[in-house]
């Protein structure tokens, strides 16, 4: 087994650090968060206009022709700043998506959309919708809160279960959506209602219900590169901090109390970032792998970002619960994109599920001698 | 990115299990040692030393023992061919436990500071486990502190002559040499007075008393040197550049590090659906998340690994996987204590689950003690990754004699 990524994916990487650390400072990300949009428009077309909504994207389709490693970097170097653009769905979960399910008439129709930044998806789980009919080619729903979906254009989820599942792509370009109070305040949620949306079945029965799973855990994958950036840009500002500030006639960072607390967010972080390493070497090599590693690197990630969005928190002191310092910001995201994709608890229970599962062991009665009574 | 193994992996991989299949001990010495991770109630100590040197001389002699090492000692440089043998071995991996103080850290001590006669002497012995070695650190007054042992090492004719006393000395009851940190110079600052040297164990002054732990077991020792005599070709380096030599000794832990690892939250989901347990809602997620943080160690592992052999230095990687595996051990090991039975204080005769995790329950403590504390693999993690600043030390400027070591007054 090799975990590591070739200097060719890491140059990628820089490119596209380069151009969105300049742009993409947490001011603005507030700025377009409170814009009357809700989003920043500006930021998302000159990422368009660069290439870097299509990484996976071929090059028929104007995107870069990367392979889905280069896609876990950007990913990463993307969580690592704040920006109020809907990256984590469309340009992750939708974009890998449209290439995942194979379609070649799909992705002739929309890729070369998602590369220019019009085509705007989104993956929701179907937890997310509080109804939704489908009938003859339409659809009729509700999300009551969906991250990003200040300008979504198309909503992929899977609807019904067993023989009735249904993996459905809707246009929801006409859809009312409405701002509501977020967990997150740069990556708002919107509600968002539709009536007689456009709906496309993509696949049915047990066929849509693996394509789901397939698609979830690849979403989970590159979601929790996000999250590892994220995290380490809490730990990045914490240490900066506790380094500069002084208490007691010395660093706050000189204390072993404050150190410790930092070193177990490292080594969280670090943790999640294997955990990430190996999923994506399981998503880019295609096997069943993918289910667990996506899995584990989806919780362990989770718990890392916010081990360090916490500390964050709190070793800023009084400054930290602020509105006016940034921490709140990756205190709110952190949970917030622990939830996106559903909690921890649901992704623990899938993999023990399918652990209990593989050792063909029915949890029966207990086999151990017992004492007493 | 590659979770499989390339093509000169495979034939490795295949070769090896060939290899082991042939090789290994009959059924019943295989399923007792299994008990070291699984069911069985363990050997005694002495028998799995004499396992650990029988298993070890075999692969020698077939070209599988120290793959690790560079070519010019007998090894292959391939820290992924060891891993995946390690992998094929199953329980048989576990020796290499009883191993890594002789092979990789007092043998890259060797390597690096000893001379060409001398390394053509010991090192093949070393690598066939012939002779056992042992570590003379840790000090009464010198754990994690380690720059400030005192046993004293003072020039005579023709060598040295110490006195002092060494503490935690791992198998040191088994070896037959073992490299020693000392303090020559007590009137410089701590870590510029310390020489690092080599000796027998049976030289006359040396006496090994072990140390019996919660467990029962003595595998830490106790030694005191009284008048030991040294021979100055034995120092391993510069007088006064012991602290070098001790840390190129702490260093070559990492290449052993997957072997160190010693979670198996496999066993632990096993004896779950075994005992029903694993209907449990609570039970499930707490599994999943050691599942995970297992899984997130063992790519730690892969990723020093890879990093390694690309001849890129490692990160935090190892500091990380020795931090979180230790609480780990503690963790699982009370947990699965409490998930067994609830009532079972005691043990059952013969196969007893409890045994196992009796064992991972009192090693824990040790584990995160030894070779570096956690709260000086945080320290390391704090200052040397993140870049905190030291807290002001005055041990390291002050001549070692004129450093505290009591309350004043």
């Amino acid at each position: 087994m090799r975990l590591s990524f070739s200097s060719d994916h890491q140059g990628l990487r820089e490119e596209f650090e380069h151009v969105f650390a300049a742009e993409a400072t947490s001011a603005r990300a507030r700025a377009g968060a409170s814009s009357p949009e809700g989003w920043d428009r500006a930021l998302w077309r000159q990422l368009a206009e660069l290439g870097w909504l299509g990484v996976t994207a071929s090059e028929a389709h104007g995107g870069l022709g990367q392979d889905p490693l280069a896609l876990c970097l950007i990913a990463e170097a993307f969580g690592q700043r704040l920006a109020a653009i809907p990256f984590l769905g469309a340009a992750l979960g939708f974009a890998d998506a449209l290439l995942t399910i194979g379609d070649r008439s799909l992705s002739d129709a929309l890729a070369p959309g998602v590369v220019a930044g019009e085509v705007i998806g989104a993956l929701a789980i179907p937890e997310h919708f509080t109804a939704l009919d489908i009938d003859d080619g339409h659809a009729s729903g509700a999300c009551p809160a969906l991250m990003d979906a200040a300008a979504t254009t198309h909503i992929l989820t899977l609807a019904g279960a067993g023989s009735d599942a249904q993996l459905i792509l809707l246009d929801v370009t006409a859809a009312h959506r409405e701002r509501i109070d977020s967990l997150d305040r740069v990556n708002l949620a919107w509600a968002v209602t539709f009536d007689r949306a456009p709906s496309r079945t993509l696949a049915r029965g047990e066929t849509a219900s693996d394509l789901w799973r397939t698609l979830r855990a690849r979403y989970a994958t590159f979601m929790s590169f996000v999250q590892i950036g994220a995290a380490s840009a809490a730990l990045d500002m914490a240490r900066d901090h506790v380094i500069q500030r002084y208490a007691f006639g010395r660093p706050l960072g000189s204390f072993q109390a404050v150190k410790h607390e930092l070193a177990d967010v490292l080594a969280a972080i670090e943790i999640a970032r294997s955990n990430a390493w190996f999923a994506a070497a399981a998503l880019n090599e295609g096997g069943s792998a993918l289910a667990q590693a996506g899995a584990a690197a989806r919780v362990s990630a989770t718990d890392a970002h916010r081990l360090a969005a916490r500390a964050n928190v709190h070793l800023h002191g009084g400054l930290g619960v602020t509105a006016e310092s940034d921490a709140h910001l990756h205190y709110r995201r952190a949970q917030a994109l622990g939830l996106v994709i559903g909690p921890s608890s649901v992704w623990r229970e899938r993999l023990i599920a399918e652990l209990v599962a593989a050792r063909a062991v029915a949890p029966a009665a207990p086999q151990l001698p017992r004492t007493g009574s | 990115m590659n979770l499989n193994d390339t093509p000169e992996e495979a034939a490795f991989r295949a070769e090896a299990r060939a290899w082991i299949a042939a090789n290994r001990y009959d059924e019943r010495t295989m399923e007792t040692l299994k008990g070291l991770a699984g069911n069985g109630a363990p050997l005694p100590s002495a028998e799995l030393w004499a396992l650990a040197k029988d298993w070890n001389a075999r692969k020698y002699d077939a070209g599988y023992a120290v793959l690790t090492w560079p070519k010019a000692f007998g090894g292959r440089d391939a820290p992924n061919l060891a891993a995946i043998f390690a992998e094929e071995e199953g329980p048989l991996a576990r020796f290499q436990g009883y191993l890594v103080i002789t092979q990789f850290m007092c043998a890259a001590t060797l390597m690096a500071f000893a001379s060409s006669e001398q390394k053509a002497a010991l090192l093949p012995r070393i690598a066939r486990a012939d002779d056992i070695w042992c570590q003379m650190f840790s000090e009464p007054a010198a754990g994690s502190d380690l720059a400030a042992v005192r046993t004293r090492a003072e020039r005579v004719e023709g060598g040295w002559r110490v006195n002092g006393q060494k503490v935690w000395t791992s198998g040191a009851h088994m070896a037959g040499w073992g490299t020693l940190l000392a303090r020559t110079d007590p009137t410089t600052p701590k870590h510029k007075g310390l020489t690092m040297f080599f000796l027998r164990m049976d030289s006359p002054g040396v006496r090994v008393r072990p140390i019996e732990l919660m467990s029962g077991e003595a595998e830490f020792n106790e030694i005191f040197f009284d008048d030991v005599f040294i021979p100055d070709a034995q120092r391993l380096g510069e007088v006064g550049a012991g602290w070098k030599a001790a840390v190129v000794t702490l260093n070559s832990e990492r290449m052993a590090i997957g072997a160190m690892l010693d979670v198996d939250s496999a066993a632990l989901l096993d004896l779950a659906c075994e005992t029903g347990a694993i209907t449990r809602a609570d039970v499930r997620q707490t599994l999943a998340d050691w599942i995970i943080k297992e899984r997130g160690l063992r790519a730690c592992v892969a990723r020093q690994l890879t990093a390694i052999s690309e001849g890129r230095a490692p990160g935090p990687e190892a500091a990380t996987i020795k931090l979180v595996g230790g609480v780990m051990i503690e963790d699982m090991a009370a947990y699965a204590l409490d998930l067994i039975d609830g009532e079972g204080l005691a043990l059952r005769p013969g196969r007893d689950p409890r045994r196992v995790y009796r064992d991972m329950f009192y090693f824990g403590p040790a584990q995160r003690a030894a070779g570096g504390s956690d709260e000086v693999l945080k320290n390391v993690l704090a200052e040397r990754v993140l870049g905190l600043p030291m807290e002001d030390r005055p041990d390291n400027r002050l001549p070692f004699n004129e450093v505290p070591t009591a309350p004043r007054g």
